[in-house]
């Protein structure tokens, strides 16, 4: 496999052909983040796709390359959903995120038991839609850390550095957030 | 350290570190202890860990269709003769 550096700077040259093999490379993952992050918008998740890669073909050259190639893309489709949600400019409202941490329980939760299914496991689009579902109620702010971190599996500081969050910010949103979609899970039952 | 002593905040913190696996050895065999004997907090991390699994059912989702690929690879091929 041709070194990703090589390719930067091919890319950097002007060498579409070599862009096109990094687009390869990041592209399905781009494309999830947005079509998750869009809350199922095919159009928009589309465009943000689209443009990430454009955005990122025409500022290459001021890619310094401190960060990972992939973290810059990331950071550049988040901007580019966050971008499209300030020009929609509504968002869900969620009461239930300003309320205090809470944690006292009790047993309820441990009574019902709405993980997946195996039949919902075997039904892809099922448990996609049912996350994707809950998600979309969320924030868009809440949305870009639960997909950095739980969809796409970064850590806490990659998350952060993406977003220009503090640490202690991302996990208080990650925390709240899976909170939030644990409740809406179990109202699904 | 005691668990018990901590204020609600420090503790979902702490929670949510241990189930991130993010927290030295030490405090995250304080922690299993914890667990094992307390109800609320084993719910927490139980249906925590439920939710987590379900969203990376996400990481399923389709990939861009053709239809997308070829319309990028089109643009990208104009603007680098822009």
């Amino acid at each position: 496999m041709q070194g990703e550096r090589e390719l930067i700077e091919r890319s950097r040259n002007g060498d579409a052909e070599a862009f096109s093999r990094l687009v390869g490379r990041y592209e399905d993952r781009i494309y999830r983040l947005a079509k998750t992050v869009c809350t199922g918008l095919s159009a928009e998740a589309d465009d943000v796709y689209q443009d990430t890669f454009l955005t990122a073909f025409k500022k290459l050259k001021s890619f310094r390359g401190d960060a990972e190639l992939g973290t810059w893309l990331y950071r550049i489709a988040s901007n580019l959903c966050l971008m499209k949600r300030r020009k929609k400019g509504s968002e869900p409202f969620v009461p239930l995120l300003d309320r205090p941490h809470d944690h006292e329980d009790g047993p309820a939760h441990q009574l019902r038991d709405w993980s997946p299914t195996p039949e919902e496991a075997a039904h892809k689009k099922e448990l996609v839609d049912k996350a994707s579902g809950a998600l979309a109620k969320l924030p868009m702010d809440y949305r870009l850390v639960l997909t950095l971190r739980d969809v796409e599996g970064l850590s806490a500081e990659e998350t952060a550095k993406i977003l220009k969050l503090s640490i202690p910010a991302v996990k208080s949103r990650l925390h709240r957030g899976r909170l939030f979609l644990r409740d809406e899970f179990e109202k699904s039952l | 350290m005691k668990l018990e002593n901590l204020s609600c905040r420090r503790r979902l913190t702490l929670l949510l570190d241990y189930l991130d696996r993010e927290l030295p050895a030490p405090q995250r065999k304080l922690l299993a202890r914890h667990r094992a004997s307390c109800r609320s907090c084993a719910s927490l991390l139980k249906t925590v860990e439920k939710t987590v699994r379900t969203l990376k059912a996400l990481k399923r989702a389709s990939p861009p269709p053709a239809s997308s690929r070829r319309a990028l690879r089109a643009s990208l091929s104009r603007a680098s003769r822009a």
